[in-house]
């Protein structure tokens, strides 16, 4: 047994707390998931809606801004995927021994967010029935097309991440009594068998540093071909440099916040303090604020030099920007995006879990809100000449776009019914390394962590 | 005779001769009062001599017989086959002491159908007449360096070319490697359960 | 009772050697499953993805029924462009004359003329249809290659291929193209349907439309609509090849023409090279 008393991985309350979300669902929880429900549907109703009746008529754009809401969607939602990517990956890499609550949480939120983000590259196309032929007969020189092969090797990526964790937790838990038949059943299926021996061990770390490895280049390359699709073409307020590194930090940024989010909000109704503790939580808000002062470093240096030299295209779209048109929404990015977060994690007094929640919170909206001032006041200025465009999403795009968001939370309900909240195996491992750091030249008797595995796969 | 007699023969005579000489030196500055002469044109060329000259275009203009005429407005055409037939205008030249009006052309070498049109005067009736020309290059001797590069294109055509395969074999690697490692890894993992190490 | 760790032997009392595990002639099973499923998998996708790539084909050719030449026979023409703004008086007929000849809604312009402000504060009209450009920035960004540079030089949209993303329009530095929001009207009786992109009427809903240089029209040895229309004799249509240009009555060597009254295009720094050219003025050489 180790030496140092080890709370954290007391195995029968770490399994019986990472299984509440699975054997518990009160009523509350029933309200919340009908009532997602409903908006999930109200928005797969608008778009069928606009499959079958309106095509793209029923969108509130038009010729000049023809893109909006959808894809602005697009690129946050798949930004917010960014979390999981973080955690399970780059904390893994530096072994940062913290995340270890956290890991699944992030990689649920991950996943929910990379599904549903990737279904508006095709919502919002004319005809969506024909993205075969993205696969049949492609341009490689798109931008569009690389987007798509991104996406699915990061989603294939991000999956992995997800389930190979699971083989191990789902075998500690496949005989445990207060789970039904279905979902032992499921943990059977999904444990592959798994014994724990020191081989499978290394098979599985292998793995995991493999794909963990490679998802970080991944994950760079998917935001950064994000951001090709405006910065690939001559567009004043696209054409930047600096739009590949911008889109990543902003992704992670908006991922980290997410995480944080749901990490605070299933930590309160599953009362999961005793691990996700309040020293989990701060660190991964420092991580935040350290995200949240780069970008704001990268949308200074941005706006400096598009206002500096006075090119005439530029100049207006940073009128626009910061005193006219779309100056209420670009100071409550900032607001609600740089200061308040920044503030709120910086001050020692809010620096607690409520604060840090408000702030994760705050980055949400306004990473979303900064999202649509990419995408939509470049498209107003017109190119040759004329009037300015204009555009305001309509109640179909909001439909739409609520509905994703409400999907994304009920894809994370849903998969937290089945799979536990807290990555067992992984905590253990870690603390097994930390304690394991502490001795010196005795061989360490790993201490059993995992009653009830049977024999037999 | 008479004196007044001698006087009044000489008289009248003088105005016989007067009146009849008017009308025939008048008409001689008409030459042929009403009828105006017919134009012959007749269009000839002249390649370039050196490379950078370009070719001349001659219009000889002569009257049937054989005088040439001069100070005559010849408009040059050029006939192409553009949407239909079309003229261009080459530009026009007044025909010299020998009848010859001269143009160069822009042109250095091909087939082209030159049209030479005299408007009608009052000396002259419109003429028109049309040429086939075969203009050859001339052969360029001596000149500084190969042909003029394509503006830098062609580099980055080759990027253009050679970056996106590679792109897609790198992606479909990864996805070898991907699928490759959930298999190696779940066949692993289930194998690895009866044994130890 | 703790289960195998590390350093433990999965030898279960009653077990007989490990590799003689009762469950490996399933996992040997299994794997065989597994491979022969890999194996359908892999050949099902790729017999579905030939048998799509030939749809796709065929498609193709058929959309080129209209087009009875040959690449060689097409290339000896390249289309070009131009505008003699000394002439235009800003009338909009050739927008009209497309819209007319093309069946579009009336708030879809594939020729649209701006009023300009010049540096010395005249004031111009700039009609400005499709630039054709050499180096068309909306051919390098469509995904699918549905909008694609003809060998006469002419850009023409498939509206049955392209799926609508409208990354050719964010490419565009003209604003040239239009997207078809809508469903169309219907067609005066008497017009057939036509899907070729040399001339695609009725426009497709869900996919992006614009001037087409009335290709179809160019390759029968006609003009386009808005040379026709055009009341001041104000727009050309020429060959850069045959190195003439003609708007129905005058016929000019085209780089003559050009370099005689320095003749420019629009956004030159871009490098999109546009087969469109402005003779700069402001409606004042009205001689007829």
């Amino acid at each position: 047994m180790a030496g140092r008393d080890l709370p954290n991985t007391s195995t029968d309350e770490l399994r019986a707390a990472a299984l509440r979300p699975v054997v518990g669902a009160g009523r509350r929880f029933w309200i919340l998931f009908a009532a997602l429900g409903l908006v999930a549907a109200a928005g797969a109703v608008a778009y069928a809606w606009q499959l079958i009746a309106g095509g793209l008529s029923v969108t509130g754009y038009n010729d000049q801004v023809f893109w909006g809401s959808y894809e602005a969607t697009l690129v946050a939602f798949i930004g917010f995927s960014y979390g999981g990517a973080l955690v399970s990956a780059i904390l893994r890499l530096t072994n940062a021994s913290w995340r270890g609550p956290i890991t699944r949480i992030a990689e649920v939120s991950a996943l929910a967010t990379l599904l549903v983000g990737a279904l508006f590259p095709i919502i919002h196309l004319g005809h969506p029935e024909r993205v075969w032929e993205l696969f049949v007969r492609p341009n490689f020189q798109s931008p569009i097309f690389w987007d798509m092969v991104a996406i699915l090797t990061y989603m294939l990526a991000t999956l992995i991440l997800l389930v190979l964790p699971l083989v191990p937790d789902t075998a500690a838990l496949r005989e445990e009594p207060r789970l039904g038949r279905l979902h032992r059943v499921l943990y059977r299926v999904l444990s592959l068998g798994w014994t724990g021996t020191p081989r499978q061990r290394q098979i599985l770390n292998r793995a995991m540093t493999t794909v963990a490895i490679l998802i970080v280049p991944l994950a760079v390359v998917v935001h950064t071909v994000l951001s090709y699709t405006f910065s690939l073409t001559s567009r004043p307020g696209w054409h930047s440099t600096i739009f590949g590194p911008y889109f990543v930090i902003g992704a992670v940024y908006s991922g980290v916040a997410v995480v944080i989010l749901a990490a605070i909000i299933y930590r309160r109704a599953y009362h999961l303090q005793r691990w996700i503790d309040d020293r989990t939580i701060r660190n991964l808000a420092f991580v935040m604020l350290a995200l949240g002062v780069a970008y704001g470093y990268a949308t200074f240096s941005e706006l400096t030099t598009e206002g500096f030299v006075g090119k005439q295209a530029e100049v207006e779209l940073l009128y626009g920007l910061l005193l006219e048109r779309f100056a209420p929404l670009f100071w409550a990015f900032i607001g609600m995006g740089l200061l308040a977060p920044v503030a709120l994690i910086a001050i020692p007094r809010t620096r607690t879990p409520r604060g840090i929640a408000l702030a994760a919170g705050l980055v949400i909206v306004a990473m979303y809100l900064k999202r649509l001032l990419i995408v939509v006041p470049p498209l107003t200025r017109p190119v040759i000449g004329g009037d300015a465009g204009s555009y305001l999403p309509s109640p179909v795009e909001i439909a739409i776009v609520s509905g994703a968001a409400a999907g994304v939370v009920l894809i994370m309900l849903f998969l937290f019914r089945f799979i536990p909240v807290l990555a067992i195996d992984e905590m253990g491992e870690i603390e097994h390394e930390r304690a394991g750091a502490g001795r010196e030249g005795a061989a360490s008797v790993r201490p059993a962590l995992k009653p009830g595995v049977s024999t037999d796969g | 005779m008479a004196d007044h007699r001698k006087l009044a023969v000489t008289f009248a005579s003088a105005c016989l001769s007067i009146w009849l000489a008017l009308p025939a030196g008048v008409g001689a500055s008409h030459h042929g009062q009403g009828v105006a002469d017919e134009v012959a044109l007749r269009l000839s060329y002249q390649q370039a001599p050196v490379a950078g000259a370009h070719a001349q275009v001659v219009a000889q203009a002569a009257i049937d017989s054989g005088a040439p005429a001069i100070g005559l407005e010849v408009e040059f055409l050029r006939q192409v086959d553009f949407l239909g037939p079309r003229l261009i205008s080459l530009g026009s030249a007044t025909t010299d002491a020998s009848g010859a009006a001269r143009i160069t052309l822009d042109t250095t070498q091909g087939k082209l159908r030159v049209i030479a049109r005299v408007a009608g005067n009052d000396l002259y009736l419109p003429a028109e007449v049309a040429q086939e020309i075969d203009l050859q290059a001339v052969p360029d001797v001596g000149s500084p360096g190969g042909p003029a590069t394509p503006d830098g294109q062609p580099n980055l055509a080759i990027v253009a070319t050679v970056m996106p395969p590679l792109l897609a074999l790198t992606a479909f690697l990864i996805w070898l490697l991907l699928l490759g490692l959930i298999a190696v890894t779940v066949l692993a993992i289930r194998r690895g359960r009866t044994h130890a190490t | 009772m703790p289960g195998p760790g590390h350093g433990d032997s999965v030898s279960a009392p009653g077990a007989a050697a490990p590799d003689a595990h009762p469950l490996d002639q399933h996992e040997l099973s299994r794997r065989a499953f597994v491979k022969a499923a890999a194996l359908f998998g892999a050949g099902g996708f790729l017999a579905a993805g030939g048998l799509v790539g030939l749809s796709s084909l065929t498609r193709v050719s058929a959309a080129a029924d209209l087009d009875t030449m040959t690449a060689e026979e097409l290339a000896r023409r390249q289309w070009a462009m131009v505008f003699d703004l000394r002439r235009c008086d800003g009338c909009g007929r050739c927008t009209r004359g497309c819209q007319q000849m093309h069946h579009l809604p009336e708030e879809q312009e594939w020729i649209k003329v701006y009023t300009v402000t010049g540096a010395s504060g005249q004031e111009f009209s700039l009609p400005v249809p499709c630039q054709m450009c050499e180096q068309a920035p909306c051919v390098q960004v469509c995904p699918v290659a549905a909008t694609f540079k003809a060998p006469d030089g002419v850009v023409l949209v498939d509206q049955e291929v392209c799926i609508g993303c409208r990354m050719c329009m964010a490419a565009c530095p003209y604003g040239v193209r239009t997207f078809n929001w809508q469903k169309p009207a219907p067609l005066p009786a008497g017009v057939a349907e036509e899907s070729s992109p040399l001339f695609t009427t009725p426009q497709r809903q869900g996919t992006v439309g614009k001037c087409d240089s009335c290709a179809h029209r160019l390759r029968e040895g006609d003009f386009p609509a808005c040379v026709t229309s055009c009341s001041m004799e104000a727009v050309y249509v020429g060959d850069l090849v045959a190195d003439v240009a003609t708007n129905g009555r005058e016929t000019v060597v085209l780089s003559d023409f050009l370099r005689a009254n320095d003749a420019f295009r629009l956004k030159e720094e871009l490098g999109t090279k546009p087969r469109v050219y402005y003779i700069a003025g402001h409606g004042q050489d009205l001689d007829f």
